[in-house]
């Protein structure tokens, strides 16, 4: 299978995608935002994340864009059209996931599942 | 970006770590990224786990940059020569990655006819690594000087350029193999020891003997 195909993206470039799909960002704000949408379970350092980055910008996923402050040191990055439309292919992979997970009674159902195994 | 190194020397210096590429594009927005970080943390106690943090994701981080390179040793910024003679040094190995270890059977036999008949080819065996390792080292001589900059930092810059020190890596284990180890040095008639004088001689009969 190929590995463009959906749900093989990596859970850190997802998480990217995810968090610049409200708007641009530079390095940290990224990371804040990927912490929030994780529930504070996904904490990153400046390398896991910039290596992510480096392979989404390699793969045109993102761009990296003017800097809207006069800060010259922060980058900014966005989604590419490509990115964006990867990201809905994996969101809808994960939507078909979820509701074949409740169907064979795995989510939503767990205290039914429990009591029909006992 | 200066005023960053000198609030973080040490992770500075860390990023050296990174193949260059990767650093002359990330190295300056990860320092911006860290001290921001920092400066967002209220309390001491939060700054030490920023900092574990950022040190336990370090090496794992540099070692998947450094792979990520493998397949993809040369940069934009390579010097043609360097291309060039990186691909002839590798060539001058693979006769000998793919013929010495079935050679290595009978290796006393081409070692007794060392310079003529079946022993010529077990001699090219080892020169043609030899010759690769030469290319290797003088190319990257002229390299590193063509880039006007510290041996050590241009060391470091060259972790990403595994073609090159391949070589140098193997044929410094060659040379160790055939002049020091004792199972290629001491095999009868190997001309080694005598290049190398009676103590070798000696401690190799002290080993046969043994």
């Amino acid at each position: 299978m190929s590995r463009n195909a959906p749900g093989f993206l990596p859970q850190v470039s997802f998480s990217i995608l995810l968090a610049l799909s409200l708007k641009p960002r530079h390095g940290y704000e990224l990371m804040q935002q990927i912490e929030e949408d994780s529930g504070g379970k996904l904490r990153l350092g400046p390398g896991a994340l910039y290596g992510a980055i480096r392979q989404l910008h390699d793969e045109g996923l993102i761009e990296e864009i003017a800097a809207e402050s006069d800060h010259e040191r922060r980058r900014y990055y966005r989604l590419t059209q490509t990115g964006r439309e990867r990201l809905g292919a994996e969101l809808e992979y994960f939507q078909a996931s979820v509701a074949l997970g409740r169907d064979r009674r795995i989510l939503g159902n767990t205290m039914e599942y429990a009591r029909w195994r006992i | 970006m200066a005023d960053l190194n000198g609030r973080f020397p040490v992770y500075s210096r860390l990023l050296r770590l990174y193949p260059v590429p990767y650093r002359k594009r990330y190295g300056e927005q990860m320092l911006q990224t860290l001290a921001d970080m920092l400066d967002a943390s209220p309390s001491v106690t939060y700054k030490a786990a920023v900092w574990m943090q950022v040190l336990f994701d370090l090496p794992v981080s540099v070692a998947r940059q450094q792979l990520s390179f493998v397949g993809n040793a040369f940069t934009r910024e390579t010097p043609t020569f360097v291309r060039r003679n990186s691909v002839i040094s590798a060539l001058l190995f693979a006769p000998f990655l793919v013929i010495a270890p079935i050679n290595d059977i009978d290796a006393h036999r081409f070692y007794n006819t060392w310079l003529w008949g079946a022993g010529i080819l077990f001699t090219w065996l080892v020169l043609l690594p030899v010759l690769g390792m030469a290319l290797s080292a003088t190319t990257l001589f002229f390299w590193l000087r063509a880039g006007k900059r510290s041996w050590w930092q241009s060391l470091l810059d060259l972790t990403h350029n595994w073609m090159m020190l391949l070589p140098i890596v193997l044929g410094i284990g060659i040379l160790f193999l055939v002049f020091f180890h004792d199972s290629v040095h001491c095999v009868v008639g190997n001309p080694i020891n005598e290049l190398r004088g009676a103590h070798a001689t000696l401690h190799c009969i002290a080993s046969n003997a043994s």
